[in-house]
């Protein structure tokens, strides 16, 4: 072999810098996993990170029903637990319901305009809605629902666009209220002269019917409370 | 001839012992830019063993090839056009191409060593 020329000294150089870069790019993709574009790697933190929320969420969760079963595993042993257990759902509203009571549907009333079309004279308002049942409730109603929502103490009622949004799902006419009580009581209340039926009835079609069995949904989302809490008040 | 290959590993070992890292973003283009890289020094060695060497051409080259690649693979991924892959394609195909010359070049001189040694 010759003497190094300058062109093999150059080849040598350029050489230890590509040695160099090959280093590099080796220790990249040890570090990086490979094939895999920046983008998509953007994109697997991201769903990683929102399923490591949902499962923290579900574990909450888990830990909730598991303290649940345990309570039921300790009242089964109790007549009395697992019917205060009923009773205090029944009272949230978590329990499907049946008995009598009324069902009144609320749809838009149309009119015929001169050239033939028909046209609604008043969409449904939420406040229409709340006010039937702020009747309901005031009549003594025990269980009611719009369109199969039960309404709990946490329920909302409110127009989001063409929407009426009720536990935060979304409902448009028609309207179907069912309340469980005395359906006597519940009509007669609705029906009062110059009573809220009889307001509503001039920009919406609104019936009311008894029946001897109805059954209202129990609540289905659930409730979280974040700042609320309960006082233990201590028995001395 | 040795001493490329002593320049590969000795980059190789420095860069391992080294604590440098390219930021992940730049990895993409460090990939075509090594591509071209190692291309050129296939080129080289090439054009030395058919004793077309020239000093310049080859710095130029290696120096150019690796920026250009990685620069047109940038503007690729900007414009959302896969230049990379003409750069993959184009110093792929050149390097096999050299690598088969190195080979003839190889045979080449173990056959007159061979022979060398049969006349004597």
């Amino acid at each position: 072999m010759k003497k190094p020329s300058a062109g093999q000294f150059a080849i040598t150089l350029v050489s230890l810098i590509l040695g160099l870069m090959l280093a590099a790019q080796f220790k990249n993709v040890q570090k990086v996993g490979g094939n895999v574009s920046r983008q998509r790697t953007q994109e697997l933190i991201e769903h990683i990170n929102k399923l490591e929320q949902d499962n923290e969420i579900l574990k909450n969760q888990i830990e909730e029903y598991e303290d649940i079963i345990s309570s039921y595993e300790n009242a089964s042993k109790d007549e009395t637990l697992i019917n205060e257990l009923i009773k205090t759902k029944s009272i949230a509203g978590l329990l499907p319901m049946e008995g009598p009571g009324v069902v009144i549907t609320v749809d838009n009333l149309y009119i015929n305009t001169w050239d033939g079309e028909q046209q609604t004279v008043q969409n449904v308002y939420y406040d229409d809605l709340l006010r039937l049942i702020n009747e309901l409730n005031a009549a003594g109603a025990e269980a009611v629902a719009i369109n199969n929502e039960r309404v709990i103490s946490t329920t909302e009622i409110r127009n989001a666009g063409d929407y009426i949004v009720i536990n935060t799902n979304r409902h448009s006419v028609p309207f179907e209220i069912k309340a469980i009580g005395n359906p006597e009581n519940l009509e007669a209340a609705l029906k009062l002269l110059g009573g809220v039926v009889e307001n509503i009835s001039q920009i919406l079609d609104i019936k009311i019917r008894t029946e001897s069995k109805i059954t209202v949904p129990g609540y289905e989302g659930t409730i979280n409370f974040k700042f609320a809490q309960p006082i233990q008040e201590k028995k001395s | 001839m040795w001493l490329p290959i002593i320049g590969i590993f000795l980059g190789i070992i420095l860069g391992l012992i080294l604590p440098w890292q390219i930021p992940t973003n730049y990895a993409s283009y460090m990939s075509i830019a090594v591509l071209a890289a190692l291309d050129s020094v296939f080129g080289g060695i090439r054009a030395s063993l058919e004793g077309k060497f020239q000093t310049d051409i080859f710095i130029s080259g290696f120096f150019g090839n690796a920026f250009l690649a990685a620069g047109l693979a940038y503007i690729g991924d900007r414009l959302d056009v896969p230049i990379y892959l003409a750069a993959i394609f184009a110093f792929g195909n050149r390097l096999f191409q050299n690598f088969a010359e190195l080979r003839r070049h190889f045979l080449a001189y173990l056959r007159r060593r061979l022979d060398d040694n049969d006349e004597k």
